[in-house]
């Protein structure tokens, strides 16, 4: 129950923010037991293909890339969302962003982790990403994908960890006389000693602009590369010099979605209508529809330039595309993620949320196949006037696929009860130079 | 005082894209290393002169001809030629050692030693001698109807794969009498998903009815050649012994000018391709000297792990140490800043270390 009225703002933002933290309810254990029980198949599917070989799965000669790296490219695509919120509406002083950064910075970290796990799964031989390290090329894409996903990851992590650092403090502050002593001790030592301090609060400011900065052209590269290793190939409809910009906007596109998925959810059920109000659902509703609008470009932009000339094998591409196998999901694509959001966020009529939530759900789903129909069908087009590559997913790419999604449900649910969803220090700030600006200071709300 | 800006900032950007130009332009001049180069042998020295021969033969007989007069641009057989060569030996030895593209030469520095290639210059200037005069030759007589006349050939008894070897075919009338002037074909059977022959050339006979091919067979094993004159085909077997010799050397990628000489610090081994099985050792490696382009990718590699270094800094100062005291609350960022050091020394060295087997076909 929270106290409204008399309490200041702070005090109802950490009894608030700090709530769920504390006791877990049955609703939350069963949860987490369904997604383990996911995981745990997913695992089991994994070992079944680590015994048999790749055989296990779809991917054969000519399509020898499939749902792995599908998740791959999602993966690492919903990451971006992350950082874009946190960072780049830092730096642009956007201050409604200061309640869903946290959320964002968690999306961008456990999705970065299950994006780097999948090209490792779908190795027949996973210990053969030594030889990358041990013998690798600067002249290799894969490479730069190590690089730049490790970098991307590791400065995710950093930062993360700073605005986390007060909250910690925070949370290290309320512990109670019961608390465990390990509790306690962990919480000291990943809040590094903060006391609020002047001196303190400057040193995170200014640590994290530097972040801030460092990491959107970081945010640039990671999925630039991983457009690479699709474009530097001469494969029908990966031969394409745009793939950089296009992957990074499907990934912001998609990335945001995500987040607003989640910012939906969290808000339900952690009460958080105070902070993560309608204005946030409409703002990044509008950037979503930016990106939209973007991806929308680069993908006609695509595809005409393909179709106005139809070389040979783009000509076998865009006719399985648009006519073929592939038309359904093709055109659901289409319908799905780009057609309808655009209805729902444009057309205000009804309320904002679960309009813009109905969108955000289509754009994931559509997102998800689009990548399946950059990937895949490039590869079912023969290089020599054989037959078409042929590719179903077998079960233990659909449960290891599922194993993956649920395996970011899970993290991202056990990180919500240890740390606080809502960055409080972050929206502290972002009030209290809200108040400097303003003459009247917000006390209340009605 | 804008104005006088905007004016000296065109005259520089004018003079600077002058400069490129006239860089372009001025491929007739040798570049230094290349600039002054003298032939180190002496250019009537036979034993040079027949050392270069062979390599000719094998290196640059495809394009330029037995005589080197199949290319129009680059006569070598010219009256004049020897003495342009002799004249400015460091403009060709830095064409044949560099190539040029654009015209289709293929550059040497890498498959030809210094002393190869200056033996081989000092065999093209023997090639310049004026032609003899032509000597008609005696009139023969051609075959007459209903006889046939004969082909012997003859193939050397050893040979090797790579190595040039002369192919001689003798052409007689029915009297015994050789024919002259007569072209002979010679082919080699061939088993490429079905068997046939395949032309390597032809010769035309002399006053002696003898007709000379030089070729150089690649493939090892016993090969049987045939001659043909007309209708008339006789066949010779020939063992082609195997060498170690790799005969092709691809070239890819564009050949943009190195600031310098690659830097490689490795094992010896890391210069070979490895055996069979084995993995190629890797060594440090900066493509076109210590100004690399490489160090542009490796230093905005750096670059962000310095700052996440900074970044970990900064929270590594945060914790104010007098109030340590069970704690130690700078064990985090202790251990931020050892994972990233680690982390960016072993990304950046991906970049820098490589297997060396690959380096002359790729940059």
């Amino acid at each position: 129950m929270r106290a409204r009225g008399a309490q200041s703002f702070n005090e109802r933002l950490e009894r608030t923010i700090l709530n769920p933290v504390a006791p877990t309810t049955t609703g939350y254990y069963s949860l987490l037991f369904v997604l383990l029980a996911i995981v745990a198949w997913g695992f089991y599917a994994y070992i079944t293909q680590l015994r048999y070989g790749l055989m296990m799965t779809g991917m054969r000669d000519q399509v020898m890339w499939g749902l792995y790296l599908v998740n791959f490219v999602f993966f690492i695509g919903i990451g971006h969302a992350g950082t874009f919120i946190s960072a780049v509406l830092r730096v642009t002083h956007v201050g409604w962003r200061a309640p869903v950064t946290r959320m964002a910075e968690l999306v961008t970290v456990f999705s970065l982790m299950m994006g780097a796990l999948m090209p490792l799964i779908d190795m027949g031989r996973p210990e053969r990403v030594l030889n990358l390290f041990l013998f690798g090329r600067f002249q290799s894409p894969l490479l730069w994908d190590i690089v730049a996903i490790t970098s991307y990851f590791t400065g995710s992590l950093i930062y993360l960890y700073l605005p986390l650092i007060p909250d910690l403090a925070l949370m290290r502050d309320r512990l109670g006389q019961g608390a465990s002593a390990f509790k306690r001790k962990v919480l000291t030592f990943l809040a590094v000693g903060w006391r609020n301090t002047p001196q303190q609060r400057q040193r995170l400011e200014k640590a994290s602009w530097i972040m801030a900065v460092a990491i959107i052209p970081v945010m640039v590269s990671v999925h630039t590369v991983v457009s690479f290793v699709y474009s530097m190939l001469l494969r029908p409809g990966w031969d394409s010099t745009i793939f950089g910009i296009y992957f990074v906007i499907g990934a912001l596109f998609s990335g945001l979605a995500t987040v607003l998925v989640i910012m939906a959810i969290f808000r339900k059920s952690f009460h958080l209508e105070e902070y993560i109000t309608e204005r946030h659902f409409r703002n990044l509703g509008y950037l979503l529809l930016t990106t939209l609008f973007l991806y929308l470009y680069l993908t006609i932009s695509d595809y005409i330039t393909i179709g106005y000339k139809l070389k040979g094998e783009d000509k076998h591409l865009l006719e399985l595309l648009m006519l073929g196998k592939s038309a359904f999901w093709f055109w659901f694509f289409w319908v799905a993620g780009i057609a309808a959001p655009i209805f729902l966020i444009l057309f205000r009529r009804g309320p904002v949320i679960p309009r813009i939530i109905t969108a955000c759900v289509l754009i994931t789903v559509a997102m998800w196949i689009k990548r399946f129909v950059i990937i895949i069908p490039s590869l079912q087009v023969p290089l020599m006037p054989f037959e078409f590559g042929a590719y179903s997913p077998s079960w233990v790419e659909w449960s290891i696929t599922a194993g993956a999604f649920a395996a970011f449900i899970l993290l991202y649910a056990i990180a919500a009860k240890f740390i606080p969803i809502v960055s409080i220090w972050e929206v502290t700030e972002e009030a209290e130079t809200q108040a400097l600006a303003q003459p009247v200071e917000e006390t209340e709300r009605v | 005082m804008t104005r006088f800006r905007l004016l000296s900032a065109a005259v520089s950007v004018t003079i600077l894209l002058w400069i490129l130009g006239t860089a372009v332009q001025a491929q007739d001049e040798p570049p230094p290393p290349y600039a002054g180069l003298k032939n180190p042998f002496p250019w009537d020295n036979t034993s040079t002169q027949e050392a270069g021969k062979e390599l000719y033969r094998q290196s640059c007989l495809g394009c330029h001809g037995v005589d080197g007069s199949n290319l129009a641009t680059a006569d070598f057989s010219a009256a004049d030629y020897p003495q342009s060569l002799q004249e400015r030996p460091d403009f060709s030895f830095w064409i044949f050692s560099e190539g040029r593209l654009d015209k289709g030469m293929p550059p040497y520095k890498s498959s030809l030693s210094e002393e190869q290639r200056w033996q081989v210059l000092t065999y093209l200037s023997s090639l310049g001698v004026a032609a003899p005069s032509e000597v008609t030759p005696p009139p023969t007589k051609p075959p007459s109807e209903g006889e046939k006349a004969t082909l012997q050939l003859t193939a050397p008894q050893q040979a090797q794969a790579g190595q040039p070897l002369t192919l001689s075919a003798l052409l007689q009338d029915s009297q015994g009498e050789p024919i002259g002037s007569a072209t002979v074909k010679f082919f080699i059977r061939v088993d490429f998903f079905a068997s046939g022959l395949m032309e390597i050339g032809e010769a035309a006979t002399d006053a002696r009815g003898v007709a000379s091919f030089e070729s150089t067979l690649r493939q090892a094993g016993d090969i049987q050649v045939v001659a043909r004159y007309e209708t008339i085909e006789t066949a010779a077997t020939l063992t082609v012994a195997e060498t170690g010799e790799r005969f092709y050397q691809t070239e890819s990628g564009l050949h943009l000018p190195a600031p310098g000489e690659e830097v490689l610090i490795g094992p010896k081994s890391a210069l070979e391709p490895g055996e069979m099985d084995k993995a190629p050792t890797s060594a440090f490696r900066l493509p076109g000297g210590i100004l690399s382009w490489l160090l542009l990718l490796v230093g905005a590699v750096a670059l962000t792990w310095v700052t996440y270094f900074r970044v970990m800094y900064h929270v590594f100062r945060i914790p104010i140490v007098s109030e340590i005291v069970d704690t130690d609350t700078r064990l985090v960022p202790l251990l931020g800043l050892a994972i990233v050091t680690v982390l960016g020394i072993l990304l950046v060295l991906m970049f820098l270390t490589g297997p060396h087997s690959y380096f002359h076909l790729l940059w």
